[in-house]
């Protein structure tokens, strides 16, 4: 099974290596958008094309048109992020092949593959059954694998960049709730914006980070991200939820956190359907007694 | 100015229901609507439309029976004239099928200055029938779109991802695909309604598309309910000595997960 990857980041490296093996992959291919990602990742892949510029739809169809003509893949794998499916659905435009995204597992029958994704805000899984040739985009899981080290030859691309396009990085700043341990959030049961000082605090003093549900963000502007289907998608060790119904698009974001901790004054709120540990209470009373408990402890 | 927007008839997955003993949805007692973000792309278009000029058409696939509704709800927001292609067991159709038939639609009653999705559909949430639309048609494109702004015939698109923020600069012919921020969308009056339900929609078969091929579909094996098995460990707090006891439990499970 020869098999193309389309790389976001290094991230996405030991994901790519859990599905090609089982996939039972022969060959890996890949196409990054940057030459540090490309040095990076470069001894994992077979053949890595690298075509320096700012991402675009234009310049991945470009890549694709003549990846596409030099090889055929059997498979090709994306990240399920927003540009991993932009370039899928690209790919799929131009290949007619089926693809299938939120992909989680690939469990192999014979010749056939089943390809198991989220469907329905993530509350149902759906089990297809996929014959070779197609593409998968996937889910990050927190794979282990080491990957393999192979072949290692960077193919520059001779493709012009795309420079109608402008880019602004995210700020780093020192919350970052896609890699924390710990993810303190806040629903609209938090009243003010003061009260945010609270979530902050929690988190500080958890060592983790925080975030909030979109209308928080959206709707209030307390916060640039959020944590939901249209936002951020977090797998830490904890999620504890103040002040969060569970509504199927935010939920979305967070089942792939080991434990869910919610407070909630709302004993139907469906986000306790959900959890390890459900609080029935007024989190301003919850709230600043956690703090006060960790702080003595301190 | 020519405008298509292509809109899906979704599962409302916030009433999502399913069977207790074997885990698999009842998808007949769940409603199907205009996704949010096909709304959006509806508005987009008007907004588009009634700045610099033009029509608004919209599309859809399916069948008459369900999706008749979906349809005057677009004549409703303001759209000028409406299709669907009528297709047997359309839910089955596969993201391929459907972007293939979007874009023969398109070269047959086109050409479309821009085509605007939704960004991702309310049950499958794929966004890949965009992206796969503007590489039939080899568009220009943008997807997740937060912003627009036209400056001097130029498009101006802002979209926010996982690593900050891209702003693309297109002209039409163009695919875009838009988000639920890029505006909040009208709510039709009684007179629009009203007016909605005398309108016409052109209805074709595939076959009037010249589509040949015959049209993927997806192999479902099973579908069930999603869920990681939790403790759904409860406490109720009234007292100030309840408020200790959950206090207690959230430190001990924090310690539990290495966490303190
Ligand atoms: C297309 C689409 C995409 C979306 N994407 C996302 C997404 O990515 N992420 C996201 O978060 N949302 C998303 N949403 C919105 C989502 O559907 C919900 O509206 C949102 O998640 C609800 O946020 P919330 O839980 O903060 O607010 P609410 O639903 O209003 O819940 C507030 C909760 O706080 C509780 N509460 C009130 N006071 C207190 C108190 N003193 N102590 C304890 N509890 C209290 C209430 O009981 C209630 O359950 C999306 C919506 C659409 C249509």
């Amino acid at each position: 099974m020869n098999i193309f990857c389309f790389i976001e980041d290094s991230s996405w490296v030991p994901v790519f290596e859990h599905f090609y093996k089982l996939l039972s992959g022969t060959e890996l291919s890949g196409l990054t958008l940057s030459k540090e990602i490309a040095m990076e990742v470069a001894k994992y892949f077979d053949k890595t094309y690298l075509l320096n510029s700012t991402y675009s739809p234009r310049i991945i169809m470009d890549a694709f048109k003549y990846i596409l003509s030099q090889a055929k893949p059997q498979i090709a794998l994306f990240p399920s992020t927003n540009k991993g499916r932009a370039a899928a659905g690209i790919y799929m435009g131009l290949t007619g092949l089926p693809l299938y995204t939120d992909v989680y597992s690939v469990d192999v029958e014979g010749n056939k593959f089943l390809v198991n994704r989220l469907v329905y805000g993530g509350t149902a899984s759906a089990t297809i059954s996929v014959e070779s040739d197609f593409a998968l985009a996937v889910l990050k899981g927190s794979y282990k694998e080491k990957p393999q080290s192979r072949f290692g030859e960077i193919v520059p691309l001779d493709i012009e960049p795309d420079y109608t396009v402008q880019f602004k990085a995210r700020e780093v700043s020192g919350n970052d709730p896609s890699s924390a341990d710990i993810v303190v959030v806040a629903g609209r049961g938090i009243k003010k914006r003061e009260d945010m000082k609270l979530i902050e605090e929690l988190a500080g003093l958890t060592g983790g980070a925080w975030s909030v549900t979109r209308p928080l963000a959206a709707d209030y502007r307390w916060a640039d991200q959020w944590i939901g289907i249209s936002g951020l998608t977090v797998s830490p060790k904890v999620y504890i939820a103040f002040g969060v119904s569970g509504q199927p698009h935010h939920l979305m974001g967070a089942r792939g956190a080991k434990y869910i901790i919610a407070v909630n004054t709302d004993r139907e709120a469906p986000i306790f359907e959900e959890s390890d540990l459900g609080i029935v209470g007024d989190l301003y009373k919850v709230l600043p007694r956690l703090i006060d408990k960790l702080k003595e402890k301190v | 100015m020519k405008i298509l927007v292509p809109i899906k008839l979704s599962y409302d997955i916030n009433q999502m229901k399913y069977d207790e003993r074997t885990g698999e949805p009842i998808l007949d007692a769940v409603p199907m609507i205009m996704g949010d973000m096909d709304r959006c792309a509806i508005e987009a278009a008007l907004r588009l439309k009634e700045s610099l000029g033009g029509t608004v058409e919209f599309l859809s696939i399916g069948s008459r029976d369900t999706h008749n509704k979906m349809m005057m709800d677009a004549y409703a927001m303001g759209c000028d004239k409406g299709y669907l292609i009528e297709v047997d067991n359309y839910k089955e159709l596969n993201a391929y099928s459907v972007a293939y038939l979007i874009s023969k639609f398109a070269e047959k009653y086109g050409p479309y200055d821009i085509i605007i999705l939704g960004n991702t559909s309310q049950d499958t949430h794929s966004s890949i029938v965009p992206p796969a639309v503007s590489s039939l048609l080899s568009y220009s494109s943008a997807f997740g779109i937060d912003k627009i702004n036209v400056e001097d015939g130029e498009y101006v698109f802002e979209a926010t991802y996982e690593d900050g923020i891209y702003v693309f600069k297109l002209r039409p012919p163009m695919v875009i695909s838009v988000t639920t921020e890029a505006n909040t969308p009208r709510i039709p009056t009684l007179k629009d309604i009203l007016r909605a339900k005398r309108m016409k929609y052109d209805i074709l078969k595939p076959s009037d598309l010249d589509v040949e091929l015959e049209l993927a579909r997806v192999n479902i094996s099973s579908i069930k309910r999603f869920a990681t098995p939790r403790r759904g460990e409860m406490i109720e707090v009234d007292s100030d000595e309840d408020v200790e006891k959950a206090v207690d439990r959230i430190v001990e499970l924090l310690k539990e997960a290495e966490i303190i």
